[in-house]
């Protein structure tokens, strides 16, 4: 196996790179988290019929773990948190998250330094125990609707695979 | 001198066709593990935490989330390129970035491929 000495990786990261990039992610993070709310807010909340935009929905008719999020955050932006629990509870902890990240975000540009109070979020134990439970979820939620029946109704309306083998 | 040595870095070798099947067959399930094991691969690379675990996780639920992570996924590349002696691999954030909206699964390709780099023999 080769060493890389860190001199070659100090030249990499020349001052003005990592000046950059900490104004850039923070930047972008901020743009997004208000684009997504900005959006959610002039979007009606009665969401149905429309184009699937999903590659797995539409290849294969199955939810993804974000499944019904867009129309959940179009529901907290309107403050209807019931239906948006329905449409996909993770839109609580995303939206949080989201929130958060913001707020660090806003702080850490006024202050010019990065703050280390939520290092927690760098955990890779913490990490892996939201995916686990974000797993669960899913596979919790895709056997709750095949028991429905939901599941393939959902399919043969949604799919595109379906439609194209219907001919429709 | 700090030495960065690629015995330090996790291994996390497979196939990008692979990235892209098991992605597609476990309805997006398997791409969660793979966005934590690729940001604690970039994150070693990096010898900085650039991307954050829980963001990894989050990302397999939300779409822009995803496409932030491909950004910062981008950020690792020189890095990576100094580690395996390749210079010319330059900041593909803006690349990744653009590739995360349109085609999310050839980014991820992308980046296992880069990441694959690290354990080529040679």
């Amino acid at each position: 196996m080769r060493s890389t000495p860190r001199s070659n990786l100090a030249s990499v990261h020349a001052a003005g790179d990592r000046g950059r990039h900490f104004v850039a992610n923070r930047l972008l993070l901020l743009a997004m988290v208000g684009g997504i709310a900005v959006a959610a807010r002039l979007f009606s909340t009665s969401l149905s019929g429309g184009v699937v935009l999903c590659p797995l929905h539409g290849l294969l008719g199955m939810p993804c773990p974000g499944c019904g999020l867009t129309r959940a955050f179009c529901c907290l932006a309107h403050g209807q948190f019931a239906t948006a629990a329905g449409y996909n509870p993770l839109c609580f902890l995303v939206a949080g998250l989201g929130v958060a990240g913001a707020a660090i975000s806003i702080a850490e540009l006024f202050l010019r330094r990065r703050l280390t109070w939520y290092g927690f979020f760098f955990n890779g134990k913490l990490a892996r125990a939201l995916a686990a439970g974000v797993i669960t979820f899913t596979l919790v939620r895709i056997a709750m609707l095949a028991c429905s029946g939901e599941l393939f109704s959902a399919y043969i309306r949604t799919s595109w695979t379906y439609r194209l083998l219907a001919g429709s | 001198m700090d030495m960065v040595d690629r015995k330090d870095i996790p291994v996390f070798k497979m196939e990008p066709v692979l990235v892209l099947i098991l992605g597609l067959v476990t309805c997006g399930l398997y791409l969660i593990y793979w966005n934590i094991k690729a940001a604690e691969v970039l994150n070693k690379v990096a010898g900085r935490e650039v991307i954050s675990p829980v963001v990894a996780v989050i990302s397999g639920c939300c779409a822009p989330v995803h496409i932030y992570y491909y950004y910062l996924c981008g950020q690792c590349l020189p890095d990576l390129g100094a580690l395996i002696g390749r210079p010319e691999i330059k900041d593909q954030s803006i690349l990744l970035l653009i590739l995360g909206i349109f085609f999310p699964m050839v980014a991820a390709m992308i980046v296992q491929g880069h990441i694959n780099a690290i354990y080529a023999e040679k």
